[in-house]
Parts: structure tokens; C-alpha cells; sequence
């Protein structure tokens, strides 16, 4: 990955949403948010706006424009996840049903609502780019203004979706907080998806990411799965 | 955050039971000597349980016990403390299959025992158990009449103390937690703490069941972090798979949960849920009794608290110390987190003051404005009743969510939700009346929800303060005042049974001026009939309620308003409420003997 030269103006996007849910990792069944986004959702976010093999992004900070507040939800769900096996045998057998109220499982959500962040990132190129990344930079603000995205943004969770914008010049609240470990991101490089941590702590409504986070000790296998 | 806190609170948690031990309620209690033999005996010759039960424990003592959540076909047996069917083998029923997985739990709990007594060298205490055990002396035990299989049973070793309480158990009982719950996590970097340490598959321990209210009144043990279906964990994923949690924090997470949720100062326990609260260095300081009790002295202390001089403390050591709440709720088995506030005590200070300045509003009995407590404002939202001891709100007739609002309100300064204000306008018009707690409420409502800074409502009735709506208030108190002095037997000196506010106060707080309109009408009667009783005292006050009439119209720039919404209402019940205690404080003062200018 090549670091790009000193003094080159980093790449910042303001998006807000009705509602947001960044989940902490230890409340994820009964959901609690982080009160501030995380740079894992950051970065899913911007490559909903932009993404190409050749770069990735690098988030820097994450300054929250708006006051935080909270809303609750109860919802139903579901207690199971698709796996393989049963689409083979639904696409086998026409009968096979997936019963939802006999998979029932209710689940609370602490969420944000009315929220607005100010992403501050940088790319990386990989080692394959052959172009230099002022071409992906332009790109990626000539996309923001006109409000182009190859799917639509969200806020933490799939039904909270966001609105983008080239950034403003609404200044950050005053607030302050310890967040505690939060997820940095996620390398699906190996076999299995590898977790990367970090303290995160917001200081006069910014939050600095640093640029590589805490790896999970032991070896991958123990320690992560996924989508391998 | 939330784990690390309570993790953190640890060392100053007094009586905190050992690692994963925790207080259980022990029913029965197999004695022996240092020979293993047992020590009590029936008149047949059979060893016998010592019953621990008395007329102060009904149930039996309260110990510190070794526990871990157990679940599944097997359940795994605790360290010589665990139930009878565990310790002496009696099965739940009389079929062959719970004959069977008696002897088979029985059998685990004495591998454990022998475990422990491997660790414990040449412990008296742990050879003499393992002996009464390994001999099967514990098989010819008499179960009492009345005796569950499912009662706890404790051993003891006549002349010793608990053995479960000792070291070595300690220590043993803590290496066979680790190996189930720890399995297969390995070891890694705490989320938590952020320590290389053991991690854990599942938490050790719930939190313990009627701990957290639940709506069916039934609780059960529940777990603080919990992932059990595929849908809950990332990848299909359950447990603790992606949330390294280590030994440490969890069994100190949730012990100290259930020690804080155990002790009264330190919860407050809602209809649908529960606040907990701590501070990172406990300090004497009354911050949440003050918003739930409002005891004078308490509030006086925040206040001082708050007053005090700084000098010579650095800002890092004003914020060092931090004040932490959670309202927690449960949903089956999983605890539900509704709220976490982690805020610096200052500021925790400043909102508990902030919440005193924006509700306290004087009495009509009192010349000095008093604050309300959160659970009677919170019940001043049901339903009441007149009582020989005067009016009394009836319990769990308030909604249910109305005391984690409120309380919600206090530790954020936010408004208290416009739901409960709404709630609030429907009893005060089903009533017919305005009590302190309502006024209070509705204060704070208004000055939190509509009130710019200069506009707020101060806790003492404003004479200069011209809205229409707050005006009308008054001006329908005043009205209500005058018909019942009008009215009143002069031998008895009691009024009229219902007035005019008992009968039209809903109706005239939503729609003033077709209500109160036909009202100044009438009281042209009632300033009539003061004016001719013969009686000096009345017509002085006729004099007066005339005078009162009239300086209010001179406020109003035009007619009464023809509607209110909630914002007018609130302003309207404030006028009201707040003319009634002015009247009455000037009555006082009246009364003493010193007439008293008006101090608002």
C-alpha cells in the first residue's frame, strides 16, 4: 500500500440520517449503539459512494455535527441466518419453507437518531494501481457532488440510510467521551475475516482513528471465521 | 464502557462474594466430623440434614456459594455446595431415568470433590469430605420430610469453617469454571480491558432472576452479554466467539451488577425496568436519592457539593471522578441496556441542580418553592382518589414508562417526553386538579419543551407575566376563589361541594374563552352577593376580588384565546395553580398578622 505525500488536502464527505446504529460488539443481540460512528461504517459508507480494487480507504477522524441523541425499538426478528445448505435443498425441494413465526426471536435496539458526521478520510493505493491517486481523489469528490453511489449508503445497519454531501462547515459539538474499544476493521484477506481494535475516545466532538488498530491475539483460526 | 465500569468497581464493592461465588440461599446442611462421618443422627441411627431454617429465615441462610450458569442435558454439578440431588443423590421423581441421572450427577459432584481435594494437600477439611464422600456415607442420608430434590445442601466439617469458603476451594472451583467456560476462547486481548488474558466462551455467571423487573412479574436468571442463535452472531456465529471477553471482567461484570442491584442506595427499580447506578470513586454523596426522594437535606448537599470552591484542584482531578448509570431491562433471558450514561460527577451535579431549578414550584401550603420527588411526579400521572388522609394517587395507574422517563430527563436536562405531557392534561381534566407534584411537572415540562431563557415559568406566580394563557389561569383561579367565598356558609365557613374548576376545568384550560366567558358573567352575582351580606369582612373582599378582575383584563391585550394547544394548556394550569398559592400565601401572611408584599 503506498502512503500518499505530506500536505495533500485529505477527501471529506458529510452524511446524515434519521436514525443510525453503530453496535457495540458486546450488546449485539440486544443492540446498543456506540454513541458516534465507527470507522468500520465510515468505511463501508464511502465505498457505497466509491470503490475500486485499485485503493482503500484510510479513515482519519470523524466529527459528529450533531448533539447525540437515542431512540429505542423493540422489533421481531428472525433467529436464523440462510446458510448454503438450505438454498440447495430449498431450490431442490419447491416445498422447503422458511417458517418465520416459528423462528421468531424479539429484540431490542438502542439506536442514534438525527444524526450528521463530517468522514475525514485518505486513500491508499494497492500494489497493482498504476495511476496516481489524485485521479481517484477527483473521483471520489466529482461523485459526492453530483450524488453518485454504486448502492445506497447506511448508517451502521442496512435500514437506516444515509444522505451524502461534499463537506460543509458546521463545526463539531463540544462533547467529550471515553467509547471505549471500538472495532477499527475488519481484514478479509486470509481464509477468515481477521478484527482489528482500538481505544476510541471522542474529544470535543471528534473522534481520531488511528491508522492501524489492535489485531486480535492468537492465530486467525482460533480467534475469527466468517465467510470463509 | 458498561463491563469495564462495573469490572472496575470491584475492589470497591465491600462484601463482594468471591469469584464466581455468589450469595444463594442454603436450606439444608450435611455435618461431619474430621473422620467423615456424619455427626447428626435420627433416632433410627440414619445420619440426618441440619435444617438452617428458622423463624427468621423461612428458606433457609444465605451464603457465599459457588455458582455457574449451567444449562443442557448434563448439567454440571458446583463445588460442595449444590442441591440434593447433587450432594446425596435423591432424584426428582421415582422413574428408573431420574434414579439414573441422579446417581450420575451425584457421581460428577464427588469427581469434583475429589479435584478440589487433590488441590487442597493435606487440607483436615477436604479429606474428611472426600472420605464421608468416597465411602458412600452420604447415600444412607435421611432426606427430611418436605425435602426438594432441588434444595440447595451445603457440608460442613464439624469444628471448621465452610469448606467451600476456604482457599483451596477457592482456587479449585475458579480452575473448573475456567475449563468450561473457557474452553475454547484460548486466550487473547480483552475487549474489555484491552489485558492479554483467558477468554471467555459465555459469561459465568447471570444476572440473578427478579433482580431486573420484568412485565410478568416473573423473572429469571438472565445474561448481560448473550449470543445464542445464528442470527445474533456475526457469521452464524454464537457465544463469545467475536466478543473476547476474559475471565476477569466477566465474572467481575456481572457480580458486581447483581451486588449493586442488590443494594437499595445503589437501584430503583421501575415497573418495566431498573436504573443502576455507582461512581467510579465512591464518595458520600445522596445524587440519586435527591431525585428520587427530594429530602431537603439531600438537595442542600448537592447544592453545597456544587457550590463548593475548586481552588487548588486541577480540571483533571474535578473530572477524574465519574458518575455511571444503566437502566437495564430483560427480555427473556438476555438483559436489555436502555440507557448508559458515563458523565463526569460535575456534570452529573450540575444536571441533578439543573432538574431542581426547572420543576420546584411553591405549594399552596408553603411560601418557599420545594422540589417534588421523581416517583411522585411519576405517579401523579395515574389516577387518585380522596382518602380520609386527604388525596392519594393510586399505584401502577401511571404509565408504565413514566419513571424512566422522568429519570431519563433528569441525567440528560432534557425535556420529560411530550407524551407525558399529554398523559398529564388528560388526568388533570379527568380530575378536576392541580396538586403540587402536577404543578411541578408541568413546570418543568413547560420550561424544558416550549420556554425560550427569558420566558421560562419562575416557581413563584409572575404578576407581570401577560401570555393569554397564563392569564386566564388566573383569572379562572380568581373566579373559582370568589364563587367559593361567595357560596360559603358564613356559620360553618365550608364552600359549595364541587366549584367550578371540579366541573369545567378541563374544558376551560382547552377552550378559555367560551368557558370562561359565561363565568365573569356569573360572578357579577357573586360579587353581588359579598357586596350585600351586612358583613364588613366580604366586602373588603369584594373590594378586592374586584380589583384582582380587573388587573388581570388589563393584562389580557384582547379577548380571552379561543383555544389552547399543549403549550397554552401547560401555561393556563400554571397560572391557575400558581394564582391559588399566591392567594393563599397572602391569606397566611394575612392571617399572622403582617401583611405581606407580594415577593414574586
Amino acid at each position: 500500500m503506498t502512503t500518499p505525500p505530506a500536505g495533500t488536502p485529505p477527501l471529506a464527505v458529510e452524511v446524515e440520517g434519521p436514525f443510525a446504529c453503530f453496535t457495540r460488539p458486546e450488546f449485539k443481540t440486544e443492540r446498543l449503539s456506540y454513541p458516534v460512528m465507527t470507522p468500520s461504517a465510515a468505511k463501508g459508507l464511502l465505498e457505497a459512494i466509491f470503490w475500486k480494487p485499485e485503493f482503500t480507504y484510510r479513515i482519519e477522524r470523524i466529527e459528529v455535527l450533531k448533539p447525540v441523541q437515542w431512540f429505542s425499538v423493540r422489533r421481531n426478528e428472525v433467529d436464523q441466518t440462510t446458510s448454503g445448505d438450505w438454498v440447495r435443498r430449498a431450490m431442490t425441494d419447491p416445498a422447503t419453507r422458511f417458517d418465520a413465526e416459528a423462528n421468531r426471536d424479539q429484540r431490542h435496539m438502542k439506536g442514534l437518531r438525527d444524526v450528521a458526521y463530517r468522514i475525514v478520510t485518505d486513500i491508499r493505493l494497492n500494489p497493482h494501481a498504476d495511476a496516481h491517486p489524485a485521479k481517484y481523489r477527483d473521483q471520489f469528490r466529482r461523485r459526492v457532488e453530483r450524488g453518485a453511489c454504486f448502492s445506497q449508503p447506511f448508517l451502521g445497519t442496512r435500514e437506516f440510510s444515509a444522505a451524502f454531501a461534499k463537506p460543509g462547515d458546521r463545526a463539531p459539538i463540544s462533547d467529550s467521551e471515553d467509547l471505549g474499544v471500538m472495532l477499527h476493521s475488519i481484514d478479509y484477506s486470509g481464509k477468515r475475516e481477521t478484527y482489528r481494535w482500538f481505544h476510541a475516545s471522542m474529544v470535543e466532538g471528534v473522534v481520531h482513528v488511528p491508522e492501524q488498530g489492535a489485531e486480535l491475539p492468537g492465530s486467525p483460526a482460533a480467534r475469527t471465521g466468517g465467510r470463509g | 464502557m458498561l463491563l469495564k465500569a462495573l469490572a472496575d468497581h470491584a475492589p470497591h464493592m465491600a462484601d463482594l462474594p468471591p469469584t464466581n461465588y455468589r450469595p444463594r440461599t442454603v436450606r439444608w446442611c450435611l455435618t461431619i466430623d474430621t473422620d467423615g462421618e456424619p455427626v447428626l443422627r435420627g433416632a433410627d441411627g440414619r445420619p440426618q440434614l441440619n435444617d438452617l431454617a428458622d423463624a427468621e429465615h423461612r428458606n433457609g441462610i444465605v451464603l457465599n456459594a459457588p455458582y455457574v450458569y449451567r444449562s443442557g442435558a448434563k448439567p454440571p454439578p458446583m463445588l460442595l455446595v449444590d442441591t440434593l440431588e447433587y450432594v446425596v443423590a435423591a432424584a426428582k421423581n421415582t422413574t428408573p431415568k431420574a434414579q439414573e441421572e441422579a446417581l450420575r450427577r451425584n457421581d460428577a459432584y464427588i469427581d469434583l470433590l475429589r479435584a478440589w481435594a487433590r488441590d487442597a494437600g493435606d487440607d483436615p477439611a477436604a479429606r474428611a469430605v472426600l472420605a464421608c464422600f468416597d465411602q458412600g456415607r452420604h447415600r444412607t442420608v435421611a432426606l427430611p420430610d418436605g425435602a426438594k430434590p432441588s434444595d440447595v445442601v451445603a457440608v460442613s466439617v464439624h469444628g471448621h469453617d465452610w469448606p467451600h469458603l476456604g482457599a483451596a476451594a477457592q482456587e479449585a472451583w475458579r480452575a473448573t469454571v475456567t475449563a468450561r467456560k473457557s474452553g475454547r476462547a484460548g486466550s487473547g486481548r480483552c475487549l474489555s480491558c484491552g489485558h492479554e488474558r483467558p477468554l471467555l466462551d459465555s459469561l459465568p455467571e447471570p444476572v440473578k432472576a427478579g433482580l431486573i423487573p420484568v412485565a410478568t412479574g416473573r423473572g429469571r436468571d438472565a445474561q448481560l452479554v448473550s449470543v445464542n442463535t445464528s442470527a445474533q452472531g456475526r457469521g452464524g456465529r454464537i457465544q463469545l466467539a467475536d466478543i473476547p471477553l476474559c475471565e476477569e471482567c466477566g465474572a467481575r461484570s456481572t457480580a458486581v451488577l447483581n451486588a449493586l442491584l442488590a443494594e437499595r442506595s445503589h437501584r430503583y427499580r421501575m415497573p418495566d425496568s431498573v436504573i443502576v447506578w455507582w461512581l467510579k470513586d465512591p464518595v458520600e454523596l445522596p445524587l440519586m436519592d435527591v431525585l428520587l426522594n427530594a429530602e431537603p437535606q439531600d438537595v442542600a448537599a448537592v447544592f453545597a457539593e456544587l457550590e463548593k470552591p475548586r481552588r487548588g484542584r486541577s480540571a483533571e482531578d474535578i473530572e477524574a471522578n465519574r458518575f455511571y448509570a444503566a437502566t437495564l431491562a430483560a427480555n427473556q433471558s438476555r438483559v436489555v441496556v436502555r440507557e448508559w450514561i458515563d458523565i463526569a460527577l460535575e456534570q452529573a451535579l450540575q444536571r441533578v441542580a439543573a432538574w431542581f431549578r426547572d420543576h420546584e414550584i411553591q405549594p399552596w401550603r408553603s411560601d418557599a418553592p420545594r422540589p417534588v420527588p421523581v416517583w411522585l411526579m411519576a405517579r401523579c400521572l395515574g389516577r387518585g382518589q380522596d382518602t380520609n388522609e386527604g388525596w392519594r394517587y393510586t399505584k401502577d395507574t401511571e404509565p408504565q414508562d413514566a419513571h424512566r422517563r422522568l429519570l431519563g430527563a433528569a441525567l440528560h436536562t432534557t425535556p420529560p417526553p411530550f407524551a407525558l405531557l399529554t398523559h398529564l392534561h388528560q388526568r388533570i381534566g379527568a380530575d378536576g386538579r392541580i396538586d403540587h407534584a402536577r404543578a411541578a411537572l408541568l413546570r418543568l415540562a413547560y420550561n424544558r419543551t416550549f420556554a425560550t431563557e427569558h420566558g421560562k415559568v419562575p416557581p413563584v406566580l409572575d404578576e407581570e407575566r401577560t401570555e393569554s394563557a397564563y392569564v386566564a389561569g388566573r383569572l379562572f383561579a380568581v373566579l373559582e376563589s370568589l364563587q367559593y367565598r361567595a357560596l360559603r356558609n358564613p356559620e360553618t365557613g365550608e364552600g359549595p361541594n364541587s366549584t367550578i374548576a371540579d366541573k369545567m376545568l378541563s374544558a376551560a384550560k382547552a377552550t378559555p374563552r367560551a368557558r370562561m366567558e359565561p363565568l365573569l358573567d356569573k360572578s357579577q352575582a357573586h360579587l353581588r352577593r359579598l357586596r350585600t351580606s351586612g358583613r364588613p369582612k366580604d366586602k373588603g373582599a369584594q373590594t378586592a376580588y374586584f380589583r384582582t378582575i380587573c388587573d388581570l383584563h388589563d393584562l389580557l391585550d384582547g379577548p380571552l384565546p379561543d383555544v389552547l394547544d399543549q403549550e397554552g394548556q401547560s401555561l393556563f394550569s400554571l397560572g391557575y395553580y400558581q394564582q391559588h398559592a399566591h392567594d393563599q400565601r397572602q391569606r397566611r401572611a394575612h392571617a399572622n398578622g403582617s401583611p405581606q408584599e407580594d415577593q414574586s
